[in-house]
């Protein structure tokens, strides 16, 4: 690339520098007030560094038990739910990238009208839930309103068209190749970084739904982490208002609200953390495949 | 004649069609079929008529939009949101993930590349408590441990509006740029290196190569993120615009946009109708505004309309 | 070409949406129809009802809890039950979904109101059947009971619950003690005499906040007030409803003076800066011990409940005498379309008056899943606790009808049975506001008030220059047509019970 660019590559480090900063003042925040005593933050605000240590918010969340089989379940509903979800907008996207196909325009409109109008939460609900029939079962996890996003069609079209060079194409046809296998065998492995990123965009989407567990699923052995934790969360808030003494027996006075909405979040979003650079590799990758290609 | 051709047209190009079928099946279903509830909104609800068989009402669920005397303000602050949300995002967008791009050391580009995806993991309403806590009056950060060292009269954020523009729209980038950013670090790192080193060779310097080498190669995402944007122009992140200002009153009229408005008219009423129609209203504008733009680029350049 | 596309797509749609719709209307004729089959041969066999509630308590042992619930009423009444219950937190999210009658539901419990149900047309006439099958319930709600009617028509059964309150102070009682202002407040009467004693506790307990809201900023601070709200606030009757005159509750003196009184709390610091924003309630604050005292509900009990939740000897308050008013917070509705409508009813009556089944549903199965202690109230096994017990529901649809817990005030039922049928009652008292015809002017009137009423109510606004800004407000946004829609409902109401 550019050759005398120190200059520019300090300054670059600088800026990434201070983005990274105010990224991860307030997250540092986040986790401090996790293992921080209620008591402290409530009286004297959010600290960098705590007084004294508490991990009651933790012992709570792992104190239900099932915290374990969810995460088991939400991790293996956003791996089948990322790869179907993958192959599926990765092939549409292609076609809408062939030229002089009849009908393209159309197809485009209908994926992208999906986008603006939505009929709402109830007649989806009875239509799922009457005619499929799919409550209580893992596809209600997988296949409601996550399965395929219009949006991420429509960035990977654009991806394919700009990047995917017409003339491997045309020459792999005259060889003699099925368009199956130039899709398999050629458009895909030319598309790393693209399935990378709309990979984890939809990994992203499967590991923060809870709503399909909301609405679908009263199994306690299919409930996602997301919808575990955002339950406890409500129910949590709920006693700590709730005026109306005569509903409720159970002491509310041990659950710490305010700390474990931190540790929520920390528990949630640990595991993607853990598996982001696992993504990031293909960033790496897609470069050299690139490189190779003109 | 012309059917002739298109059928046998349509034959020769049956294996895209088959790829294009899981997901056009899946949109029919998850999508189409449930649309039938878009006729809610000229509905009042009853259990006993169900979805079709209840009482039209004709635009009667459309009014509560429309009389108010927030009207004006909702969607002029809904608007201008939104368009600093779509220029504003993308430039930062693009900047980030050139600087990343463009870094030499493998190491820092990816402690930086995690890092700035760490703000998207978080759902709004932890983020609500994160700046509540660099923000509040008595305990918040800003004010115990940067203002009052320096001797400044703590600042009142929640009920001084003049912040709040500024509050939401950085609380709105510091969530989405990761997220943006790793999509046109995609695309830049498609571009061939060979097109830089030619560039480099001819004398061009690292701006030029930016102009004429990077930047035509994110066109495409670039009109695609942004028409897309524009057909959601009448929608707002509700956690944003109302759990961020902590549902503070006293800031509402730089806060409130077309959704919390809803909210806040519907929370105690729970009408069906009325929320499909501000639902129905909010797309009808982004539907249009999608056409048109749709149009425009289609006469600019053919290629990279949608449809 | 664009305008075909659209056609088509809305074909597809509507060819689609038709699919559902026959789906749904074939069910709803064979449902129709097993129902009036159901009535006929209804003493021969045992109907089976599904009720839905909410509930943070436990129930893993749900099953076994359900046979012996069932035992008792497939004798009794020949009903079998099965409970369909969800957390406070899902519960809140889908309760629309079972509104729209989408789920097979029978019978429903309803958090904060019941309106929207009848609304939307899902809950059932109970009128006759209450008439029919609901004796105990009528005998003991009494007057009470017309809360779940509207127009003359009954549509649910508000749980058995502390009808008569007022709004009252809540505060540490342990720091007054503490301090020694124990005779000062004795002495307090009203809301300005209260000043004396955050005073003195802001001058001795620097960390803590002398006064906060009582539930943060999810709802106003004089949500429970000195006057009858009839269902909301945009015309109320003054003084717990002494005369069914409704008017303007913003316009009132006592409204005016109670936010002087507060926003001078907040011009002292007696209360915090951020008071508008407050995030947690009052509970959390105390057990954190960063509260002093609050405004709220009050009644006999509050600060024995009060002491059990935020864990500290609590105190309250009474600012005025405690006045029965309309209550529809918890309420039970028999869905429109259920098939067993008899057989709810049955059941819900048996569940009111019947003690045994009352404390199954409760705690469970004595000596399972709860113990009674010397005393005869209800404590968890030896070696349990709230986590590790294996069933405690807690949901009750009447409160004497069940042995208390260990936690609760030991008179309870005796006091608030006395409380309820002795107090000063409401001169609307039953009436519920069908806000059907003001909608819109509804819509607006609540985007007002979340711009000015948390922070006029809690002191952070100068009433000086907003209260009349506020008014203004309302009055555009149609607040006289509200008053006089609710004027004309509570006439014909009073004009109905004569």
């Amino acid at each position: 690339m550019v050759k005398k660019d120190t200059g520019f590559q300090i300054i670059a480090q600088l800026i990434m520098m201070i983005l990274c900063i105010l990224v991860i003042f307030p997250l540092a925040l986040l986790i401090m007030s996790s293992i921080s005593p209620e008591a402290d933050i409530v009286k004297s605000g959010y600290s960098l560094i705590p007084r004294s240590l508490d991990f009651s918010a933790y012992k709570y969340i792992f104190g239900e038990g099932s915290i374990f089989h969810s995460y088991f379940i939400t991790i293996a509903v956003t791996l089948t739910g990322t790869v179907v979800g993958v192959i599926m907008t990765t092939m549409i996207s292609y076609t809408l990238t062939v030229p002089g196909l009849p009908g393209k325009g159309f197809i485009s409109f209908y994926v992208l009208f999906t986008m603006l109008f939505s009929g709402g939460l109830v007649p989806s609900y009875m239509m799922w839930s009457n005619i499929f029939h799919i409550k209580n079962t893992v596809f209600a996890l997988l296949i409601p309103s996550l399965l395929c996003n219009s949006f991420h069609i429509l960035i990977t079209r654009s991806y394919f068209q700009n990047n995917i060079p017409k003339e491997i194409l045309e020459s792999a046809r005259m060889d003699g190749m099925t368009e199956f296998g130039i899709f398999f065998k050629i458009v895909l492995p030319l598309s790393v970084p693209i399935i990378a990123t709309i990979g984890f965009m939809k990994a992203l989407m499967y590991w923060n739904d809870w709503t399909n567990s909301l609405y679908y699923i009263t199994d306690k052995r299919l409930v996602g982490i997301q919808a575990l934790l955002n339950n406890m969360l409500t129910n949590a808030q709920y006693l700590a208002k709730s005026m109306d003494a005569s509903m409720i027996v159970t002491d509310a006075a041990s659950i710490p609200s305010l700390t474990l909405r931190m540790a929520i979040a920390v528990v949630g979003m640990l595991p993607m953390i853990i598996l982001y650079p696992f993504f990031q590799k293909y960033y790496m990758k897609g470069l050299t495949v690139g490189a190779v290609k003109g | 004649m012309n059917k002739k051709s298109f059928v046998k047209q349509a034959k020769k190009y049956w294996p895209f069609y088959v790829m294009a079928l899981p997901a056009c099946v899946y949109f029919f279903i998850n999508n189409y079929i449930p649309m039938g509830g878009l006729i809610l909104a000229f509905e009042k609800y009853t259990v006993s008529g169900g979805i079709f068989g209840s009482k039209k009402v004709g635009l009667e669920n459309f009014r509560f939009l429309f009389k108010s005397a927030d009207a004006w303000i909702m969607t002029r602050n809904t608007l201008l949101y939104n368009l600093v949300f779509i220029a504003g995002g993308t430039i930062l967008a693009i900047f980030v993930a050139y600087l990343l791009h463009e870094l030499k050391s493998h190491i820092s580009r990816k402690v930086f590349q995690t890092v700035i995806l760490f703000p998207g993991l978080l759902s709004i309403i932890i983020v609500s408590y994160l700046a509540n806590a660099l923000l509040a009056g008595d305990t918040g950060y800003i004010n115990m441990h940067i203002l009052a060292p320096l001797g400044i009269e703590p600042i009142s954020f929640y009920s001084e509006k003049k912040w709040w523009p500024f509050i939401l729209i950085f609380v709105h980038f510091w969530q989405i740029t990761g997220t943006n950013c790793i999509l046109y670090l995609a695309n830049m790192s498609a571009v061939d290196p060979g097109l830089y080193e030619a560039a480099n060779l001819d004398g061009a310097d690292r701006f030029n190569s930016f102009k004429n080498i990077t930047l035509p190669c994110l066109v495409p995402t670039i009109i695609t993120l942004t028409t897309l944007s524009v057909g959601k122009i009448f929608n707002s992140d509700f956690g944003l615009f109302y759990q961020v200002p902590m549902n503070s009153g006293a800031i509402v009229d730089v806060t409130q946009t077309i959704d919390t408005y809803v909210y806040r008219g519907l929370m105690n009423t729970a009408n069906m109708g009325m929320s499909a129609a501000a639902g129905f209203y909010q797309s009808v504008v982004g539907f249009c505004l999608v056409m048109i733009a749709n149009a425009i680029i289609r006469k600019i350049s053919r290629e990279n309309a949608m449809f | 070409m664009k305008r075909k596309l659209v056609s088509v797509l809305l074909t597809a749609a509507m060819v689609a949406t038709m699919l559902v719709g026959c789906g749904e209307s074939k069910t709803d004729n064979e449902a129709g129809k097993v129902g009036t089959e159901a009535d006929q041969s209804d003493s021969a066999e045992v109907e089976k009802i599904k009720i839905y509630l909410p509930s943070a308590g436990k129930r893993d042992d749900m099953a076994k809890v359900m046979e012996a619930v069932n035992e008792i009423s497939r004798e009794k009444i020949g009903v079998e039950v099965e409970f369909k219950v969800y957390d406070f937190g899902q519960w809140f999210q889908q309760y629309s979904l079972f509104l729209s009658g989408t789920e097979d539901v029978d019978m429903l419990a309803n958090y904060g109101g019941y309106l929207n149900a009848v609304s939307q047309g899902a809950a059932y006439d109970i009128t006759d059947l209450i008439q029919e099958y609901g004796q105990d319930i009528i005998e003991m709600e009494g007057d009470y009971l017309k809360s779940g009617e509207i127009n003359g028509v009954q549509y649910a059964v508000p749980i058995y619950a502390s009808y008569a309150w007022n709004m009252g102070i809540i505060y540490r009682q342990d720091v007054v003690d503490e301090l020694g202002l124990g005779e000062k407040v004795a002495q307090v009467k009203n809301l300005e005499d209260w000043e004396e004693i955050l005073a003195a506790v802001k001058a001795a307990k620097p960390d803590m906040t002398p006064f906060v809201t009582n539930s943060g900023n999810t709802a106003p601070n004089f949500q429970y007030g000195f006057w009858d709200d009839l269902g909301n606030n945009y015309g109320v009757l003054m003084n717990g409803g002494e005369t069914a005159d409704v008017v303007n509750l913003f316009e009132t003196e006592q409204y005016a003076q109670l936010c002087g009184v507060l926003n001078d709390w907040y011009n002292k610091g007696y209360s915090n800066k951020d008071i508008q924003t407050q995030t947690d309630a009052f509970t959390v604050l105390t057990q954190n011990e960063a509260a002093f005292s609050t405004i709220g509900q009050t009644d006999f009990n509050t600060a024995f409940y009060q002491s059990t939740s935020c864990g500290k000897n609590m105190g309250a308050i009474l600012l005025d005498t405690p006045v029965a008013r309309t209550y529809n917070n918890v309420t039970y509705t028999i869905m429109s379309n259920t098939e067993h409508a008899e057989a709810c009813m049955k059941f819900m009556n048996l569940w009111f008056s019947d003690k045994e089944i009352g404390n199954l549903i409760s705690y469970g199965i004595e000596g399972e899943h709860y113990q009674l202690n010397e005393n005869g109230m209800g404590s968890y096994l030896d070696g349990q606790d709230a986590s590790t017990c294996t069933y405690h529901l807690g949901s009750a649809i009447s409160n004497t009808n069940r042995i208390r817990w260990e936690s609760e005030n030991p008179d309870y039922a005796e006091k608030l049975v006395e409380s309820n049928s002795s107090a000063q009652k409401s001169a609307a008292l039953g009436f519920s506001f069908d806000p059907t015809n003001v909608t819109n002017e509804i819509t607006q009137l609540d985007n007002v008030c979340s711009k000015y009423q948390i922070g006029l109510e809690s002191g952070a606004l100068d009433p000086e220059t907003y209260l009349p800004e506020f008014i203004a407000a309302l009055k555009d946004a149609g607040l006289d047509t509200v008053i006089a829609e609710k004027q004309k409902q509570v006439d014909a109401f009073l004009a109905a019970n004569k």
